[in-house]
């Protein structure tokens, strides 16, 4: 009965009251708890500002607030946000689009907890195998091996002795020098004892090598073993021998011989063997725990690549950008080489020159294949006479005749990254000039697995967890469905089994089937990484959360959104509340609750216009969602297809990742759209070889596009543009008026106004980010930033120019009556109206305006854009420097994120503007009304990841619907039906 | 056996005697000098305790005293031991001073044997503690020239020479397969006394004269001259091996990580005016944002 009357009185809303973040107008409104709401409206009316700057930072906040001083100091606190209460709040967690990460240590595995539960999971079963012979090996504690150690009759003499391996790259001297470090003298290489402290030969350094500069001279196959310790067997000597067994399982990397050397008869001996270790060699591994297997783990990671599972290698396009060049008139990048006769390199240069016969100044492309090749990589192991150019200032006859070899300039930038490496420097800036000549191949160690090889002697049903990683997760999940744990480890091995395909299935069920554990995160889209962390969040089963979600339908397509809107009711099933802002047709159809805002963009949003379930929006005359869901307003179909201007694009062997070696032709001058299902390879097709490959040829030579054949019609094109989402600029001095580039004719208007021309002020005296015209107290910011350390940054606006950004002499220059501070606060409309007269200022800002930005600023901060703002200024630049006789492709990959039904019609619009004008634009697009106005469609699949990469169709939108094999065409037949009966 | 050595070894006797029942402590070496030397009043004993591998028994230092005596224990587990002795580089501090120390008793056979192998003394080890002991020797050889030739001051240029003298006296010793510890100078002049006392006992002793401080210095020149091939054999086999001219920070990076020896540009510098190696640059940039190439010191072997 109690708990009846308090249940009753519960809260059953979020109440937010008197919201005022951003352009929210002082708003109210109520949130049903355990429902799923939707948050829409268009672009810029205050749907984030609502649901992620108020809700969700309220609810942050207060948790942070419950949180020791201490402890605040180490997380990044949130401001409070300008509202006056929000009642019934839980604890909030917001999943953002954002790819979460661009660190080469996050796969998809670390990022769903999912690698950990791997790792343990071979940890408890997997069989190991012997390095040498791949038998079985047993896998025991340290305890274990001791006892087995201690069942020998007491006054054996053992030795324990740990395997060691040759190191990539190295020759056996640092080997040597590693094993001595670790407090060996003694070791066995191919049952030889050799003394470390004695000279311990190795094969020399091969000069030629062309891996790496003695990757060969190791010998691979040679079975070493360094001398740990030396015990006698006796209960009174069980912790040394313990702390032995310690050691040597340090050194031999999880793995150790224990081996009898007298005391013991040949039976007692043969018995030992038998029962404690593998049969031929005896090695036994010791106290194998899930950091064995983790790849970000320095002891487990391949020693080569530090477990990223890459490398990098010269790549002679790169060092070579123009090949028509010769090696005096600067054919390498500066970087690499550069021609100095008064230096040694110039020196040796010319010495090789004189050696082989080629002249310096000729192309490169013209010079003989021997001479390109040792300049690259050296002449082995011969030398050349040192030859004094005759150009040179200094001349060293010490130096004169004398023969030298020569390794390459390839191979010298190799070793100097192979130096930073070792030296843990590779990550750092210094790597950034070897970028530019170096390219990522798989890690020729560890063949990308990212862990030592021994790791990779564990299997479960003959996979190693390298294996299992790279199955995608449909196959995963059928495969751990067959493993069936027994022996050793096999109650937590079935739970983990149980955990990993619990969460497994989390995954399929938000359509992510293609992906991969080993896959990086990095590669992951904004919304793939976003429906993981949806995915970790289900699988912690907690309820009475409250889930704030940014647009989790982004880069889904139709087939895959339905299974996205059953995740969410399975979260609000559980008993969560759910937050989604979204623009999504069918996630607004789906939701139990929805808040519109608007009515319009910015100053004109910020109020709820309707809010309550779909049919009180459908039956909102007010609401712009409405009118669209009703099919009282629509995009429209567009009455004729435009066939282009004749001339075509044709990718030919496209075979990239998923992609099947496919030939694929886009007609210039259309509107062209690439469809498909996640994972199909839209994206490897259209950014990674496409763009890339005309980028190379139009822009930078050292671009290297994916794997293709070739391109046929590159001549047909001029000019190649790619308009992401990516912000305009990275800090608040940027903004739509210095991006698109009329604020300098603003300052040359200012720099005319007669106060101007009295005291001389040039276009510098009106920028916020040099000194002399700005104010210097707040450096041009307007605003003063406060660090306090355990509660959040305070901003306050600057006391000296009251957040103008200018001093007090800047602001006495006014043009028409507004000084430099207004102008800048000044609304994209407004703007447009007060430099009529300046046609080359309202020409660009007047495109803002059509594309739907009339609130914005002019001064707007970058960092207060959002994805779509940002994709709009760019096109809004590219529409104001419109050349008509240039003809460019614009690329867009999903344009739609972020935009309403009425924001979408704007950007076709614009995008038509573009086409009208002459040229092409691709869109990869997964939105059924941008894709039905597309004049051509290239749809891919048919499924994603593996069973993804081919063509399924071309053609008209019509000819889509009409295919049968195509999951677009479905869902586009379905669409096209149903607005045509609208 | 004077009075004192006797007083110390009734005293060692004494303690030991005591320590052998603890058997937390697995065996006791007697180090320093009266396990090798003579001891004075002042002396103290030196005793390294090796004791069992137990998480709460820590590798420490304890002054004792027995009998009136001081006791300087060391107490090292036996893995540490372990590892100290096998991992030490031979002539090294810690494998000197257990190589010439002496085993009072052990519970654990293994230790007597780890005790004994200490007196092996390897080619490879050798050759590592000569260039670092040359190396050592040369920075103090280029300072006594400069001071000479710059100043010519005899006084300041004999005490660099004098510095010199135990590095130069290591090599001897270390040339002669003996272990070399911290008192090396004395040895040396047993085993090379006409060129050990010219450039110390006289020059220590006799007037600094223009004449005997040259003569000291051609002497020590000389004697690093004729045995550099083999005081840097491993820098001219390395550069052998590589071919090409290597920079100054790779050849660094080389020797810290084959031999855990730094600072070998020092020896490469005196290998090149030696005319042993040549002398070459290559392109460097001195910070990383730097965007301009400077030249760095470099080196190649020539034939």
């Amino acid at each position: 009965m109690a708990t009846q009357k308090k249940a009753a009185s519960a809260r059953t809303s979020i109440a937010v009251q008197g919201a005022r973040v951003h352009n929210l107008k002082n708003i109210s409104v109520e949130i049903p708890r355990d429902h799923l709401t939707v948050v829409t409206g268009l672009s810029g009316s205050g749907k984030s500002s609502l649901a992620f700057d108020t809700i969700y930072a309220e609810g942050q906040r207060r948790y942070m607030e419950s949180l020791s001083s201490f402890a605040k100091r180490f997380v990044a606190q949130v401001t409070k946000p300008d509202v006056d209460y929000v009642f019934g709040l839980s604890p909030v967690i917001s999943i953002e689009q954002k790819t979460l990460t661009s660190n080469p240590r996050s796969t998809v595995g670390t990022m769903t907890d999912i690698a950990s539960y791997l790792n343990l999971l071979y940890a408890t079963i997997g069989h190991p195998h012997c390095p040498r012979t791949g038998e079985p090996t047993p896998s025991r504690s340290s305890s274990q091996i001791l006892e087995s150690i201690l069942s020998l009759p007491e006054g054996t003499e053992i030795e324990l002795r740990a395997p060691v391996f040759p190191i990539y790259g190295e020759d056996l001297e640092v080997l040597f020098a590693e094993v001595r470090k670790k407090g060996c003298r003694r070791m066995f290489v191919d049952g030889k004892p050799i003394d470390l402290a004695d000279r311990a030969e190795s094969e020399p350094d091969d000069p030629n090598g062309r891996g790496s500069e003695s990757s060969e001279s190791a010998p691979v196959n040679a079975h070493m073993e360094a001398v740990v310790d030396r015990f006698i067997v006796a209960r009174r000597h069980e912790k040394a021998i313990k702390a032995g067994i310690a050691a040597t399982l340090l050194v031999g990397d999880g793995l150790m011989q224990v081996q009898v050397l007298k005391g013991a008869s040949k039976t007692e001996a043969q018995r030992f063997y038998k029962e404690s270790s593998s049969a031929t060699h005896h090695f036994i591994y010791g106290d194998i725990g899930p950091d064995y297997f983790m790849f970000n783990n320095p002891e487990s990671a391949c020693r080569t690549c530090g477990g990223l599972g890459v490398d990098k290698l010269t790549h002679p396009e790169l060092l070579i950008p123009d090949p028509q060049r010769s090696i005096l008139g600067g054919c390498f990048v500066r970087e690499a080489f550069k021609y100095n006769p008064d230096t040694w390199d110039g020196r040796m240069m010319f010495s090789l020159a004189t050696a082989l016969q080629f002249p310096l100044d000729a192309p490169w492309k013209d010079l003989p294949e021997p001479a390109r090749e040792a300049i690259l990589y050296g002449i082995g192991i011969n030398k050349v006479p040192i030859v004094t150019p005759p150009d040179a200032k200094v001349r060293r006859a010490d130096q004169e005749g004398r023969e030298v070899g020569f390794h390459g300039i390839a191979r010298r930038i190799e070793r100097w990254y192979r130096h930073y490496r070792q030296r843990g420097e590779a990550n750092s800036r210094m790597e950034a000039w070897l970028d530019k000549v170096m390219v990522e191949r798989t890690c020729p160690d560890c063949n990308g697995a990212r862990v030592r090889a021994t790791r990779l002697l564990f299997t479960i049903h003959d996979k190693n967890i390298y294996e299992l990683g790279q199955l995608h997760f449909d196959e995963l999940h059928e495969f751990l469905g067959t493993v069936k744990p027994a022996g050793r480890g096999a109650d937590a091995g079935r739970q983990v089994l149980k955990e990993i395909r619990g969460r497994l299935e989390l995954l399929l069920g938000i359509g992510l089937d293609y992906l991969s554990f080993n896959r990086r995160s990095s590669t992951l889209s904004g919304g793939e990484s976003q429906r993981i962390r949806l995915s970790t969040q289900i699988g912690s089963g907690l309820m009475g959360m409250l889930y704030v979600l940014d647009e989790p339908s982004i880069g889904l397509h139709p087939k895959d959104n339905v299974k996205m809107i059953a995740t969410l009711e399975r979260l609000r099933d559980i008993g969560n509340t759910v937050i989604v802002v979204e623009h999504d047709e069918d996630t607004i159809r789906s939701a139990d609750h929805i808040v519109e805002m608007g009515p319009g963009p910015g100053v004109h949003g910020g109020r709820v216009v309707v809010q309550g379930t779909i049919d009180d929006v459908l039956r909102c005359k007010a609401s712009p969602t409405g009118l669209y869901l009703s099919g009282k307003r629509a995009i429209p179909t567009p009455r004729k297809r435009r066939s282009g201007n004749g001339k075509r694009l044709t990718l030919r062997g496209a075979r990239e990742n998923n992609l099947k070696s496919i030939d694929v032709t886009f007609p210039l001058g259309t509107l062209v759209a690439i469809t498909g299902a996640s994972g199909s390879g839209k994206s490897t097709l259209v950014s990674e070889i496409l763009y890339k490959a005309l980028w190379k040829h139009l822009v930078d030579t050292r671009t290297l596009p994916g794997e293709h054949v070739g391109l046929d019609g590159i001549e047909h094109v001029r000019k190649v543009v790619n308009i992401d989402q990516t912000p305009i600029g990275r800090n608040s001095r940027s903004n739509p008026a210095t991006y698109i580039g009329f604020y300098d004719t603003i300052r040359d208007l200012f720099t005319q106004a007669p106060l101007s021309i009295e005291r001389d002020y040039k276009p510098g005296r009106f920028s916020f980010n040099v000194q002399g015209g700005r104010c210097e107290e707040c450096q041009g910011e307007g605003v003063i930033t406060t660090q306090l350390y355990f509660m959040p940054d305070v901003e306050v606006t600057c006391a000296a120019c009251k957040g103008a950004r200018f001093n007090s002499e800047t602001l006495e220059v006014t043009l028409r009556g507004k000084t430099i501070d207004d102008v800048l606060n000044m609304s994209v409309e407004e703007g447009v109206e007060f430099f009529k007269s300046e046609p080359a200022i309202s020409r660009k800002i007047q495109v803002l305006a059509d594309l739907g930005l009339g609130y914005l600023t002019l001064g707007q901060s970058a960092t207060t854009l959002s994805g779509g703002e940002a994709q709009r200024v760019k096109i809004a630049t590219e529409l104001s420097t419109l050349q008509r006789s240039k003809h460019t492709v614009y690329i867009l990959d999903e344009p739609t994120t972020g935009l309403h039904l009425a924001d979408v019609e704007r950007l076709l619009e614009s995008l038509n503007r573009l086409v009208d004008a002459g040229h092409t634009v691709l869109l990869i697009e997964h939105h059924l009304d941008v894709i039905k106005t597309a004049d051509h469609v290239i749809d891919l699949g048919p499924e994603g990841g593996h069973a993804g990469g081919e063509v399924v169709a071309t053609g008209t939108p019509e000819a889509i619907a009409k295919c049968k094999a195509s999951h677009t065409g479905r869902f586009l037949k379905g669409h096209l039906t149903a607005r045509a009966a609208h | 056996m004077n009075a004192v050595q006797q007083r110390f070894n009734a005293a060692l006797e004494t303690l030991v005697d005591q320590i052998r029942k603890d058997r937390s402590i697995l065996a006791a070496i007697l180090c320093g000098s009266l396990s090798h030397d003579v001891v004075w009043e002042k002396s103290d004993i030196d005793l390294l305790l090796v004791t069992i591998d137990d998480r709460k028994v820590e590798q420490s230092n304890l002054p004792l005293y027995a009998d009136g005596v001081n006791v300087h224990a060391i107490l090292v587990p036996r893995a540490v031991f372990r590892k100290a002795i096998d991992g030490s580089f031979h002539n090294s501090f810690v494998h000197a001073l257990v190589a010439k120390g002496r085993l009072l008793y052990t519970h654990d056979e293994t230790i007597a044997e780890l005790c004994r192998q200490t007196t092996e003394v390897g080619a490879r080890d050798s050759e590592v503690q000569l260039m670092s002991a040359a190396m050592h020797a040369l920075t103090s050889i280029y300072k006594a020239h400069k001071w000479l030739i710059t100043r010519g001051d005899l006084d300041y240029t004999a005490l660099w020479i004098l510095y010199a003298a135990t590095p130069l006296a290591q090599i001897e010793v270390i040339s002669h397969r003996l272990i070399a510890d911290r008192e090396v100078i004395p040895y040396a002049l047993k085993l090379n006394p006409t060129f050990f006392k010219k450039i110390y006992s006289d020059l220590l002793n006799g007037k600094k004269t223009r004449k005997a401080v040259q003569d000291a210095l051609d002497a020590v020149d000389n004697y690093v001259a004729e045995r550099a091939p083999k005081l840097f054999a491993p820098i001219i086999e390395h550069l052998k091996d590589v071919g090409e001219a290597r920079s100054s920070r790779e050849i660094e990076n080389h020797f810290s990580r084959h031999m855990n020896i730094e600072h070998v540009t020092t020896a490469c510098e005196y290998l090149a005016d030696q005319h042993l190696i040549g002398k070459a640059s290559l392109p460097v940039r001195l910070t990383k944002k730097s965007t301009i190439e400077v030249q760095e010191l470099a080196f190649f072997w020539q034939d």
